[in-house]
């Protein structure tokens, strides 16, 4: 399995959980950003130090709301990272971003600015195809819309379905078109003399080392020998033209993107911390689920588990869960028709591994994990209060009808 | 005209999102903007390129330095941290205005600006305590040189901002720097109100 997904060739995948990683991951990762930018400051530069193109955009307005944007795109990314009305939330923090990215750009269009911009399309891809994201809060509304027999349907037969991850697809092209247009920009400005000699390379970090008063660690080596900076200087546009054309041909992405953080790690090494935020875009478009599913399936022994079919909160919770398990080690079996040992009528979630038995919020909680990416959430269950408090709630939440059920029975 | 259009229409698609062609619509303009953007090597909002360390360099450059002036004339580089979001090549493009294309009145109000960013920063340099939402800062872009508390001991009160005007020759096999040159352009005191220019020293 490759460490990178070509999701134009095919945006199908045998588990959704890339779209829940990335959507955690780049939700995460922008409100760290946004809240260490220093809003408030930009707005202090006198007025005539402009970028006229976009002049349009300075106005004392905007730069006044800056300071307090930052915290709506973070409570809306917040919301987001759940991934609950994704739509909207995501939808709106990526215009908003863009908006404040923006602004900043009338003072300084730098490259935290470009790679924000970045991740902000990628936010507004994340909206726009909100519905092909099953493991997230919205996906667990929606199990709403379905019925009770269709639900047990997909617990009982399994899932052998397709899903779709279309803003990965997408995004992924916008990243190699914005690649590419790094290796394009030198053929457009430069003579065609600079693609023959290393010149170029020495000359920019010679040049950035004067500037910023520092040597960087592989600077010198290369500015010794040309061959090396001719080296550095061709192989990065080659590597940045193959992500598009890999991305194209339908074929793998695993080098060209290898190629592309190697050269990110190389700019750093030798011109300073140019473009960090480009690793984390370039990571969300590894084979997360590929590593998950080999992490579990080195570790798991395979459960049963009992649950209450008439229960349509357990039912739809389980429905969601669901999607975890990619190695298909868990075997839903309905009360309805299920072995003394898998049903409790009044605990309603029974789960049995290696013969032992567990019920009711301990089953849930072993449920979780038992998908490793819920372990810790599992871990902190266990914690007395919480534990505690989780039973309680577990037994409120239990439907009145399944306990006097239960009762009658007895 | 364009931006505007660009926030408006998404909010749109985003509405009609489960419309059929509604997406495609929304992803064919702005995969269209993205192209024609990179391809042409111009933002145009929202939409961005990253034509990146794309001009050719030549064998002679130039580059703009702004040093803080203290009361007794000592000079000290400048921190960009100061004045966010900047960093040392905006600097210089900053220095260079400052040197050659600011009235006197534009100069004297961007040396105030710089001065009073630049003695907050000195504030909190020297302060030295680093509080926990700075030490969760993700890194500087650019991670050039900072001002120390140690550094700045040695410097009184910052009272005006000289422009320098550097230039870079690089040997024939470029694998050195033949010769740098510096000479400073302007003075800009806005404690006194006065610019001086130092065409003298060329």
């Amino acid at each position: 399995m490759s460490a990178f997904v070509n999701y134009v060739a095919d945006d199908g995948r045998a588990s959704p959980l890339n779209l829940a990683v990335v959507r955690v991951l780049l939700g995460t990762y922008v409100i760290w950003r946004v809240l260490s930018l220093e809003w408030a400051a930009y707005g202090e530069w006198p007025d005539f130090h402009v970028d006229e193109t976009i002049g349009f955009l300075h106005q004392d307005l905007f730069f006044a709301l800056l300071p307090y944007q930052q915290w709506v795109v973070a409570g809306l990314l917040l919301s987001f990272i759940v991934g609950y009305r994704t739509r909207w939330t995501g939808g709106l923090a990526s215009l908003l971003l863009m908006h404040m990215l923006s602004v900043k750009a009338t003072i300084y269009l730098a490259g935290t600015v470009e790679s924000l911009f970045v991740c902000a399309y990628l936010l507004l891809l994340f909206a726009l195809f909100a519905e092909d994201d099953p493991l997230s809060v919205d996906g667990f509304r929606r199990t709403d819309e379905r019925s009770l027999t269709e639900l047990n349907a997909v617990l009982t037969e399994g899932t052998d379905r397709v899903y779709r991850l279309r803003a990965l697809k997408w995004g992924l092209l916008a990243v190699a078109i914005i690649y590419v247009g790094s290796a394009w920009g030198k053929a457009l400005n430069g003579p065609l003399e600079i693609w023959l000699s290393g010149a170029e390379l020495q000359r920019d970090i010679l040049f950035y080392g004067e500037l910023t008063g520092i040597d960087r660690a592989l600077g010198a080596p290369l500015v010794e020998h040309e061959w090396l900076a001719w080296v550095g200087f061709v192989g990065t546009a080659l590597v940045q033209v193959s992500l598009f054309a890999a991305v194209v041909l339908g074929v793998s992405v695993t080098l060209p993107i290898l190629g592309i953080l190697g050269f990110h790690v190389s700019v750093i090494l030798t011109l300073g911390l140019y473009f960090i935020d480009m690793l984390l875009v370039l990571s969300l478009f590894a084979a997360w689920d590929g590593a998950y599913r080999r992490l579990v399936s080195a570790t798991d022994e395979p459960v049963r588990v009992g649950y209450d079919d008439h229960w349509s909160g357990c039912v739809r919770a389980l429905v969601v869960l669901a999607h975890l398990d990619v190695t298909d080690s868990v075997e839903f079996v309905p009360q309805s028709d299920a072995p003394p040992a898998l049903t409790d009528r009044e605990k309603g979630l029974v789960l049995v591994r290696d013969g032992t038995g567990y019920r009711g919020y301990e089953a849930g909680r072993q449920l979780l994990s038992q998908f490793r990416l819920c372990a810790p959430l599992a871990v902190a269950m266990a914690i007395p209060p919480v534990r505690a408090l989780g039973t309680r709630l577990y037994a409120a939440a239990v439907p009145a009808r399944t306990r006097s059920l239960g009762s009658e029975t007895d | 005209m364009v931006y505007v259009l660009f926030f408006l229409g998404t909010l749109g698609i985003l509405a009609l999102a489960r419309r059929r062609y509604a997406r495609e619509v929304w992803l064919a303009g702005f995969f269209t903007t993205l192209l024609a953007v990179t391809l042409v090597g111009m933002p145009l909002l929202p939409v961005v390129d990253m034509h990146k360390f794309a001009q050719p360099s030549e064998e002679e450059e130039t580059y703009y330095e702004i040093r803080m002036v203290d009361a007794s004339g000592e000079e000290l580089r400048f921190d960009d941290r100061a004045t966010p979001p900047v960093t040392g090549t905006r600097t210089s493009t900053v220095g260079g205005q400052l040197a050659d294309e600011y009235t006197d009145d534009q100069r004297l109000e961007m040396g105030e600006f710089y001065l009073e960013n630049a003695r907050e920063h000195r504030q909190t340099v020297e302060a030295g305590e680093r509080s926990v939402t700075d030490r969760l800062q993700p890194p500087r872009y650019v991670d050039d040189r900072a001002w120390t508390a140690a550094e700045l001991e040695e410097y009184e009160a910052f009272e005006a901002i000289r422009i320098y005007e550097h230039t870079v020759v690089y040997s024939d096999d470029n694998t050195a720097i033949d010769s740098t040159e510096e000479r400073p352009r302007v003075t800009i005191d806005p404690t006194d109100g006065t610019v001086t220019e130092h065409e003298e020293s060329r």
